[in-house]
């Protein structure tokens, strides 16, 4: 839900002008008003989260970058083809900012890209045949279109927009207070957005099927997991090794599914865990399994892949927000995590007892 | 012939089902209505120094109408044409450069290649041109590494305009970057791998390898088939497999012979450009001109990195 703001009711010119220059993204959109700000975004809601909660031992540095050098002929060809690219590339006419597919991937837009335009250009308001709807989707639904006895319903996109940022916001607000959120996407072409989008808000990602019973039985499928103690600069801390044995899996705290319909069990399960649930539905999905829906198309890859690639981008925000709040101080990561700081002497016999045995842990994400 | 589709049929325009008598005899030409260019995907491409140049002209070069013909007029219509060519089909958002060699062995394309190629090499050439251009010898890496090819910068520029000079007909000469062609780094340092080159184009040929079936570097009207043969194939075919044998030179996406190109600095020698200033015998005072105002500062910024550290000089 939009709410105007209060500049407004005072008059349509209390608003500064926006600037001349747009963005490419917003070429041909309408302008939009600004949105709800939460007084209470800043709220902390674990009780006893502050900055002492964590004890962060020293953390190892991070491997070095590999060196490029000087005299090596493959660098010297990359360098002399992307000078090339550079210089000549664009030169005899000025091509007019056009779609282009992979874009969508390698560099997808963020919330304040949405625009009506941007959804309709992706087939997002393009639902299903009307005899196959859910009518609990009435309240998203715009209408109905098409000939020859094959009508199919439309989407409302204004409704769409106000839903995606809305779940914009979620995931952002969840990736800042340290959560993790799980991208769901398995249907087919949908594996790269879906990684995209859990790489950019550091989660994770899935994109074939859901093994029943990973959350609600999950000492058992994702018992062999490894687990690690990160601090709040990200940075792996050692020492947790013994605590972490008896530890089940986490548990994502939101999780995004892309195509609900396929996915009714994962939905299921993160319903009786009480974990919130984001999700693109359909005018044939049932909104009632999902926390946050979308209304959008989820048979359009363009579609999907838009609102994975702004999810993420609303994620990486959250991530970037978190990143500066802890290099300050403030800590607003959930500390309920019930780990005892290691003792100290115990740390050098550990190592050693490591070193000795060679433990081979599975990977997390093995089955 | 090229026969341009009606992009909506005639019916569409009429405003009611029922027409008069009179207007049912009339043409269907008259009824119909080509729609004008809604949404162009090429645009003429803004130059730095516009402005300076269309109210000035180019100082020492052009006057204010012979830039208006040279570029404000002439790149409009290549535009138009490009449009005009690329307009529905999956290739109109497609740079001139890459229009070049994906149609470079198409005749069928021929125009499309020779509007896109000749858009590239007009633009290219007045992107070095400035109103108050900066002198090479406050440039003196790029100065430098010229004088280890070419010895001295006046070597350079009477090669090159001698070239210009003697070209029968329009075209373009390059000053390129080009790497050599055995990979073998020579005097064991893996810098001295290229070196400068000049290049000729004649019409609307292009400098780059990748389309070097229509690089037109030389006038087929003064060659005879073995020369041009020997143009065409720089290296005869070795052996019956592999990269350098007679099929796998027919294969292979470069022409025989190519290699990296890098242009950084062009001249058009096109009639066009300098008859309303410098008369029908003015093509040499216009080449001497031109050097007076080429910009060395925005062909440093064209010129690779590998060129401009100092390489040993290249016995070739």
């Amino acid at each position: 839900m939009i709410l105007r703001s209060l500049l407004l009711r005072q008059g349509r010119f209390a608003l500064p002008r926006s600037t001349l220059i747009r963005p490419f993204r917003r070429y041909l959109a309408s302008q939009i008003e600004e949105t709800y700000t939460n007084p209470h975004q800043h709220q902390q809601f674990i009780a006893g989260a502050d900055g002492d909660a964590t004890k962060s031992q020293a953390a190892t540095s991070l491997s070095a970058e590999s060196e490029v050098l000087d005299n090596d002929p493959v660098a010297l060809n990359y360098a002399l083809q992307q000078h090339s690219k550079a210089v000549t590339g664009k030169i005899g006419s000025m091509v007019e900012p056009h779609y282009r597919p992979h874009e969508l991937l390698s560099n997808p837009p963020s919330p304040k890209d949405i625009t009506l335009e941007l959804l309709m250009a992706s087939q997002s308001h393009i639902g299903h045949s009307t005899s196959l709807w859910h009518p609990a989707n009435a309240k998203y639904i715009f209408g109905v279109r098409g000939e020859d006895g094959h009508p199919i319903h439309i989407i409302s996109l204004d409704v769409t927009a106000a839903h995606l940022r809305r779940a914009c916001k979620v995931v952002s607000g969840v990736t800042e207070r340290g959560g993790l959120v799980l991208f769901v996407g398995s249907r087919e072409g949908q594996a790269r957005c879906v990684v995209n989008a859990a790489s950019m808000s550091k989660g994770c990602h899935l994109f074939t099927k859901w093994i029943p019973g990973t959350i609600t039985n999950g000492q058992q499928i994702l018992g062999k997991c490894k687990k690690k103690v990160v601090n709040h600069k990200d940075e792996e801390v050692k020492g947790f090794e013994d605590q972490l044995i008896q530890k089940a899996a986490v548990k994502p705290d939101l999780v995004v599914c892309l195509n609900p319909l396929e996915n009714y069990v994962l939905l299921h399960e993160c319903a009786l865990n009480n974990i919130p649930t984001v999700g693109i539905v359909d005018t044939d999905v049932n909104p009632t399994w999902i926390t946050y829906p979308i209304p959008a198309n989820d048979d359009s890859l363009r579609c999907v892949q838009l609102i994975a690639g702004v999810l993420g981008r609303a994620g990486q925000e959250g991530q970037a927000v978190r990143r500066e709040l802890a290099l300050t101080g403030q800590l607003p990561a959930r500390q309920d995590h019930g780990l005892e700081p290691p003792a100290e002497q115990e740390t050098d016999e550990r190592n050693s007892r490591d070193k000795e045995h060679g433990r081979n842990l599975l990977q997390a994400g093995d089955v | 012939m090229i026969t341009r589709r009606l992009l909506r049929p005639a019916s569409a325009f009429a405003s009611s089902g029922w027409t008069c008598t009179a207007c049912a005899r009339a043409s269907i030409i008259s009824q119909t209505r080509i729609p004008q260019q809604q949404k162009r995907a090429h645009h003429v491409p803004p130059l730095t120094y516009d402005e300076t140049f269309t109210r000035a002209g180019i100082p020492g070069l052009l006057s204010p109408h012979g830039y208006l013909i040279a570029w404000s007029d002439y790149q409009e219509s290549l535009v138009n044409k490009l449009n005009e060519l690329t307009a529905g089909e999956p290739i109109e958002h497609a740079q001139t450069k890459d229009l070049a060699i994906q149609f470079a062995r198409d005749p069928m394309s021929a125009s499309l290649f020779n509007h896109a190629s000749m858009a590239h090499n007009n633009h290219f050439f007045f992107s070095t041109l400035a109103p108050v251009p900066l002198s090479l010898e406050k440039v003196p890496s790029l100065k430098q590494s010229l004088c280890n090819t070419f010895g001295t910068i006046d070597t350079l520029k009477a090669t090159m305009l001698d070239t210009a000079a003697t070209m029968f007909g329009p075209g373009y000469v390059w000053l390129v970057w080009a790497r050599n062609l055995d990979n073998a780094p020579v005097g064991g340092s893996s810098k001295s791998r290229g070196s400068w080159r000049i290049l000729t184009t004649y019409l609307a040929g292009t400098p780059y390898p990748e389309a070097g079936y229509r690089q037109q570097g030389i006038d087929a009207n003064n060659q005879n088939a073995h020369s041009y043969n020997d143009y065409m194939k720089a290296t005869p075919p070795v052996g019956m497999f592999g990269a350098h044998s007679k099929s796998g030179q027919e294969q292979a996406k470069m022409p025989p012979g190519g290699t990296q190109v890098l242009p950084v600095l062009c001249v058009n020698t096109w009639e066009h450009v300098w008859l309303r200033d410098y008369g029908i015998n003015g093509k040499r005072k216009y080449l001497a001109d031109w050097w007076g105002v080429i910009d060395w500062g925005l062909v440093e910024q064209k010129t690779p990195t590998e060129a401009s550290h100092p390489v040993e000089f290249i016995r070739s």
